[in-house]
């Protein structure tokens, strides 16, 4: 079973230095088992000024298997799948340790977007625009941050309140947006098929 | 149990406001943290690459690797990953001197683990060491709450601590020294034995720390009786200097054997044992740096070639043929070997769970040692060759046979 002691104890962490180290965490459901993990763009790539959510999963056998991390924010990244932000990266998987933490993880999920490894892609189309024409990888990086990753605390917010005012509750205004990477739009689809 | 669930749960995250949660919130943690539970380390169990964690974070580790069958057949070290085979025995020394260091710490941590071990059916080795924590009521304490529960509430903590500003967790997390110090003498004051242990081990020469009430005599090595310098832990469990297993008369040996309890240290030869290194360099300043400068010394006079460099490529007890039985997810209790490569002997006298197996070597040296989840194993149990239809207990045969299958063929590894 989950160690709760020692994900409390991470999540503790994590709070402590959340604004100097660039990710946080909050839980995304009832129990320790689901988590939200965002992570700033790194300065100095096309990721820049984004914010990225992350959906975590822990196993029960956690901290001895890794957990399930997966991009909520749609991501313009080789290793990372554009159609489901499935993640591709080798401590998440066969390469992880127990002594690594969900903070660390989240980090090196940092470190992935400003070292991407086209060599080894997630996605192969990403992958082949990385490798043969880099410019409009950049490009088409940048905007995807633009479009899907650009939002402040004060940007959900208004989005937010923008949902209330059409009818809907704020609960599950917030959730809808977060489940859809704070696209406006899209939320609002959400919201309206159910 | 004393508390109730929530009071258990909470407690995990709002500090208990007592002195001896505000000592466990300072150094300690800090230098005997497993880096697995993210706890003060229990039972610890020091890898031959000189890290430490807790007798079932090791276990735990150890066993998911076969599982996922990603890692090969070896284990790698959580922190450095350094390739492994042998599951080492827990330190004993050192699980007394954190008693005796910590004994309020310690002690709670030791309640709590032992919870843990006994839900997982890998219990530790028991000492002697007084605390007497009894199987029975751990297990009755465990099935008046479900684990899902504990879960939903634990989280519902979580959120209200981080919601909050300011939480008191992290406040708490400075040192007010004079706590600490009223705390340590107070602990000196409850004249705090281990069973007549440190009374015992007293003598002239002894250093002890004022801020902790440890002394000299907690970490001596018991080749040069002299406090531990640069430290290494062998397979079995057994601290010494790193200079006086390095330099030893018997250098024509090819293995690496322990003069405590003259069981053969398999695999690499130990490396430092950084955390209790500067722990004593920190603790006992002049005494560690009086027995750094003896022990340069004696490094230069000797010209003994270092055993550590001849015992760096040696290619252990494995077999060397070019294709080995490996038994995936059963280790010997004897050497650690995990998993257990080549012949493999089973006992039939012994529960099922965790049960007690040893490798050809082990089974050979006719020893009978100690298991490793404190099996009850005597010389008396009658063990079976892994794989073969020797039994007639059925159910145990059939058991086995569902091992062998699992087992594979598997490349000799390079060394």
């Amino acid at each position: 079973m989950l160690d709760v002691s020692r994900v409390q104890k991470e999540l503790v962490e994590i709070e402590r230095d959340k604004n100097l180290s660039g990710v946080s965490i909050s839980l995304a459901g009832d129990d320790l088992a689901r988590m939200r993990g965002t992570i700033t763009g790194p300065v100095g790539t096309p990721y820049e000024g984004g914010i990225f959510t992350v959906d975590i999963n822990l196993p029960t056998a956690y901290p001895f298997e890794p957990p399930k991390m997966q991009f909520i924010t749609k991501v313009w990244h080789p290793n990372v799948s554009s159609q489901n932000g499935a993640i591709c990266l080798d401590i998440l998987k066969d390469q992880w340790s127990p002594a690594l933490t969900l903070k660390t993880a989240l980090l090196s999920l940092q470190a992935l977007l400003s070292t991407p490894e086209p060599d080894d892609p997630q996605d192969a189309v990403v992958a082949q625009q990385y490798l043969r024409d880099y410019n409009t990888f950049v490009g088409t990086a940048r905007y995807w941050t633009e479009t899907f990753a650009r939002r402040g605390s004060v940007g959900i917010n208004e989005k937010v309140a923008k949902l209330v005012e059409m009818g809907f509750s704020e609960g599950a205004a917030r959730s809808a947006l977060e489940s859809c990477g704070g696209d406006e739009n899209a939320a609002l689809e959400k919201l309206c098929s159910g | 149990m004393e508390t109730s669930d929530e009071e258990k749960i909470g407690s995990a995250l709002v500090p208990v406001k007592n002195d001896a949660a505000e000592e466990f919130s300072n150094d300690v943690t800090d230098v005997f943290t497993c880096q697995i539970c993210l706890e003060l380390v229990h039972k610890p169990v020091v890898n031959a690459c000189g890290h430490m964690f807790c007798f079932l974070c090791v276990h735990l580790t150890m066993n998911h690797g076969w599982e996922w069958a990603v890692h090969g057949s070896e284990s790698s070290c959580p922190l450095c990953r350094r390739q492994y085979m042998h599951f080492p025995r827990v330190c004993e020394q050192l699980h007394f001197f954190l008693l005796h260091a910590f004994p309020d710490a310690y002690r709670r941590r030791c309640k709590e683990a032992h919870v843990e071990e006994i839900r997982s059916k890998f219990v530790s080795p028991q000492f002697d060491d007084g605390l007497q924590l009894d199987l029975t009521e751990a297990i009755v304490g465990e099935s008046s709450h479900s684990d899902l529960d504990s879960g939903k509430q634990a989280a519902k903590e979580a959120v209200e601590t981080i919601s909050g500003e300011g939480s008191p967790l992290v406040a708490d997390t400075r040192v007010d020294p004079q706590r600490t110090n009223s705390s340590s003498s107070r602990e000196q004051e409850d004249g705090y034995d281990l069973e007549g242990r440190s009374a015992n081990c007293k003598d002239e020469n002894e250093v002890s720390s004022s801020s902790t009430g440890v002394a000299t005599s907690d970490l001596k090595c018991s080749v040069c009786n002299d406090l531990l310098c640069r430290p290494v832990v062998l397979n079995c469990g057994h601290v010494f200097c790193e200079e006086c297993i390095t330099s030893r008369d018997d250098a024509e040996e090819s293995a690496l054997r322990c003069s405590t309890c003259s069981s053969i240290h398999p695999g690499q030869s130990p490396s430092l044992f950084l955390e209790l290194h500067d722990y004593l360099d920190k603790t006992f300043p002049s005494e560690y740096a009086r027995r750094q400068r003896e022990m340069a010394e004696r490094n230069n006079k000797s010209c003994v070639p270092k055993k550590s460099e001849q015992l760096s490529n040696k290619p252990g007890d494995e077999e060397k043929s070019s294709f080995r039985i490996v038994h995936l997810g059963v280790g010997c209790d004897g050497c650690g070997m995990f998993p257990m490569i080549g012949r493999g002997f089973h006992c039939m006298g012994c529960e099922r769970v965790p049960g007690y197996d040893l490798c050809l070597s082990c089974y050979e040296s006719q020893t009978t040692p100690a298991g490793r989840f404190n099996q009850k194993h005597t010389r008396e149990h009658r063990m079976v060759e892994i794989g073969t239809h020797a039994s007639e207990d059925d159910e145990y045969v059939e058991d086995i046979d569902d091992l062998t299958e699992v087992d594979g063929i598997l490349p000799s590894p390079e060394f």
